[in-house]
């Protein structure tokens, strides 16, 4: 598990299937990986949602679902909601 | 820069040329289905200047007004850096060209949220923006009621509730269209909100833009869409399974792969029985000669032997496109993007390679899925090396050749002639990402859109585009290389009294005989021997043509290249004729060994009269060492200029298309030179 920022911040790819956190930073050198994340709304301030963990993973952003690599899951620290726990 | 301060555009334009409406949306939206709704039958295909990104440009017809309407890629935004958004934002601001007089941009209408992020970065350009929101009836069926005048006091834009698919709300845009382009909607400036978001930076304003998007989609919307979501959740869970979802991918590859050659079938025998059916009319009008000899052998015949894969070809894209709308193509490239990884492809390449079997020219059109544009050049350069419906002929003779009469040795070679394809194929792209073009595969981001019940019409009118871009792309070559072909073998002619210095005795004898026989049948009345006779006279002087013009003697020139293979000069030929389109190795086979091209399509004359063929030495021509060969040199080398040219088109140079070329042909003389080799130091020459 990545610790990126801030004590409960934890990575995207770290998080429990069902559970919903706050995206509060990306940390992604490819620039156009970046944008490709940020169009689709997994960018700093949303809300996302684990559904199912693995590599590809699934996740829920603004209501779509949204297959999402392992390698840029881990780079996205998400601050876990109330009950939210890790996987 | 969210001021509107060009006035001239708002205006009608003149009535020189039509206006032009860009079509703007994310994917899924159901943008296409619309386009088809609102241009019909009229649409056309074409690449944006100097680009292989795909426009398609239709016409509609509004109170009288010819408008045209642009189809633009589907994307999510206009500042990611991927070459489709900035084509889209280039073809708004008229960066490239006349700037469209209107921009109508397709919302989900059960996806607001998402879908307003897009909305707010086209609406920040100067140009009038009407708002279609769709699917509008399977948003009310789930109990969700949008307000669309809040939101279109949200986003100072019109906004018209419509559902595409069945035409609901149709007239109600249109008039709006109209309305605008009469410059009878006036502008509004840019509402104080969303006017704030375009004056954030960097991440700040993706974040800004989406609070945007999430408050107006709340305050428009009542309700959410559970029904849909929980359907799609369900369904899901088994489709996107580590397990049985690669079941079902391969169940549904199997079932695609075995509709597209049971389906064609039939289409298939009606094209060819429909080119020899004008071949053979139109030989028995023209008098005999080198014309009649062009249009029937060469126009008729080469182009027909390529337009006889136009079935598999819509069928595949038919298929395509319903599995692409039920939202089905999506979880594919998901489950399939762990194991294309491990070769550095993406999971989206999976739909070029499984269209690569039934024709490559499909497949690398098909390629314009894949985003990356280094995956996209490996998959590219590897797609040529699965087995095409074009090998199969091919394959057919040499498995006759070896197993007649035993159908599961023959059956096993089919099957391992298409396995060592894929291996051929993945190896080659596994190579590719190690060396040329090196990198991992673009790691996945992908939307999994909600499932849907797929358009039929869309899928007819899919079909019918990617069928005529085959016929454009493929048609011209073709008949060139035909022309070519035809030329080669038949010039220069060999004179009648020459033939006798250019055949054995032994077939000389033969010749006279035949003759002889003819003449009596002829004289007896018995016109139907005297025909066959003929025309057995008619195959023999044929091999000897064949042999005396170009073709025959650059054969006979490269005949020590591929000695080592186990290729005589007559295989060279075949090998020659084939590089414009790998099943001409059968009839140009048929042709050199005198059976006559007619004869090819009985396959038991042509196997036996290849078997009894023997070297100088008296060993066989056709041993299992040469057979085994021929066949791995088929399997590998790049025998096809229609794909070539299609490469090119795709790749935008000839770069990728002559190192195409070099490397498969490379790969197959090095895969025949050691299976030669070896087999026939085994003893089985």
């Amino acid at each position: 598990m990545t610790r990126l920022e801030g004590d409960r911040s934890v990575s995207l790819a770290a998080l429990a299937e069902g559970t919903t956190g706050r995206i509060v930073a990306v940390d992604i050198d490819d620039s156009h990986d970046l944008e490709r994340l940020e169009v689709m709304g997994l960018c700093p301030g949303r809300t996302v949602e684990v559904v199912k963990r693995g590599d590809p993973m699934i996740v829920r952003v603004l209501s779509t679902r949204i297959g999402l690599a392992a390698v840029l899951a881990e780079r996205v620290a998400v601050q876990p909601h109330e009950g939210g726990g890790l996987g | 820069m969210n001021s509107i301060t060009t006035p001239a555009v708002w205006l009608p334009l003149a009535a020189t040329a039509p206006p032009t409406i860009a079509l703007v949306g994310n994917p899924n939206t159901g943008k296409t289905t619309l386009f088809n709704r609102l241009t019909g039958l009229r649409a056309k295909t074409a690449n944006f200047p100097g680009t292989t990104i795909e426009r398609r440009v239709g016409a509609l017809v509004l109170g009288g007004r010819r408008i045209e309407v642009e189809d633009l890629p589907g994307l999510y935004g206009l500042t990611a850096g991927n070459i489709e958004e900035r084509v889209a934002g280039d073809a708004l601001r008229g960066v490239a060209g006349r700037r469209p007089a209107a921009a109508l941009v397709v919302v989900e209408a059960t996806n607001l949220a998402r879908n307003l992020y897009l909305v707010s970065q086209v609406r920040e350009l100067d140009i009038p923006v009407l708002i279609a929101l769709n699917m509008i009836d399977l948003a009310e069926s789930e109990g969700l009621r949008v307000d669309t005048q809040a939101l279109a006091r949200e986003l100072g834009a019109p906004v018209v509730a419509l559902s595409a698919r069945t035409g609901q709300g149709l007239g109600e845009l249109r008039a709006a269209l109209a309305a605008l382009l009469d410059g009878r909607t006036p502008p509004v400036p840019l509402p104080k909100p969303l006017a704030a978001c375009g004056s954030c930076t960097g991440c700040a304003q993706h974040s800004a833009r989406f609070d945007w998007a999430e408050s107006v989609a709340a305050n428009t919307t009542i309700g959410t869409p559970r029904l849909s979501a929980a359907r799609t959740a369900r369904i899901d869970r088994v489709l996107t399974h580590p397990v049985w979802g690669l079941a079902v991918f391969a169940a549904v590859m199997a079932s695609m792969f075995v509709a597209l050659f049971a389906l064609a079938e039939l289409p298939m025998a009606g094209i060819e029985y429909a080119f020899s059916s004008l071949g053979a009319w139109v030989g028995g009008t023209l008098a005999e000669g080198d014309a009649r000899s062009f249009i029937v052998d060469g126009v008729i015949g080469g182009v027909g032997g390529v337009i006889v894969f136009l079935p598999q070809i819509c069928i595949l894209f038919f298929l395509l496109s319903l599995l692409e709308d039920s939202g089905y193509l999506a979880r594919a490239a998901f489950v399939m993007d762990k194991l294309m990884g491990k070769v550095g492809l993406p999971g989206k390449a999976f739909v070029p390679m499984l269209s690569a079997h039934a024709c490559a020219i499909p497949a690398l059109m098909s390629t314009r899925v894949i985003e990356d544009r280094r995956d996209r050049l490996v998959a590219i350069l590897v797609l040529p090396l699965l087995t095409c419906s074009a090998r199969l002929p091919v394959y057919a003779m040499i498995t006759a050749l070896l197993f007649a009469g035993r159908p599961l040795l023959g059956g096993l070679v089919f099957a391992g002639a298409y396995a060592f394809g894929i291996a051929m194929a993945l190896g080659a792209a596994w190579m590719f990402k190690r060396t040329l073009l090196p990198g991992a595969s673009r790691p996945l981001v992908l939307e999994l859109p909600t499932y849907k019940v797929p358009s039929l019409r869309n899928a007819l009118l899919a079909m019918r585009d990617r069928g005529g871009v085959f016929l454009r792309k493929a048609g011209g070559v073709i008949l060139l290389i035909s022309i070519a072909l035809w030329t080669l073998s038949t010039y220069p002619k060999l004179p009648a009294e020459r033939l006798a210095g250019v055949a054995p005795p032994s077939a000389m004898a033969e010749l006279r005989a035949l003759q002889a026989e003819a003449t009596a049948a002829e004289t007896a009345g018995a016109t139907e021997a005297a025909e066959a006779a003929s025309a057995r006279a008619a195959s023999i002087a044929g091999r000897y043509r064949l042999e005396y013009a170009l073709a025959g003697r650059i054969g006979k020139w490269i005949e020590p290249i591929f000695a080592p293979l186990g290729f005589d000069w007559r295989i060279d030929i075949g090998v020659l004729s084939s590089f414009a389109a790998r099943e001409t190795l059968v009839s140009t086979l048929a042709i050199v060994y005198g059976v006559g091209a007619d004869a090819a399509d009985d396959p038991g004359n042509l196997r036996d009269t290849l078997r009894a063929q023997v070297r100088a030495d008296g060993t066989p021509v056709f041993g299992p060492a040469t057979a085994f060969s021929l066949l791995v040199f088929f399997a590998l080398a790049m025998q096809c200029l229609p794909t070539q040219a299609v490469t090119r088109r795709e790749t935008g140079s000839w770069k990728y298309a002559a190192l195409q070329f070099a490397y498969m042909t490379a790969l197959a003389y090095a895969g025949a030179f050691c299976v030669y080799q070896v087999l026939s130091r085994l003893g089985l020459g």
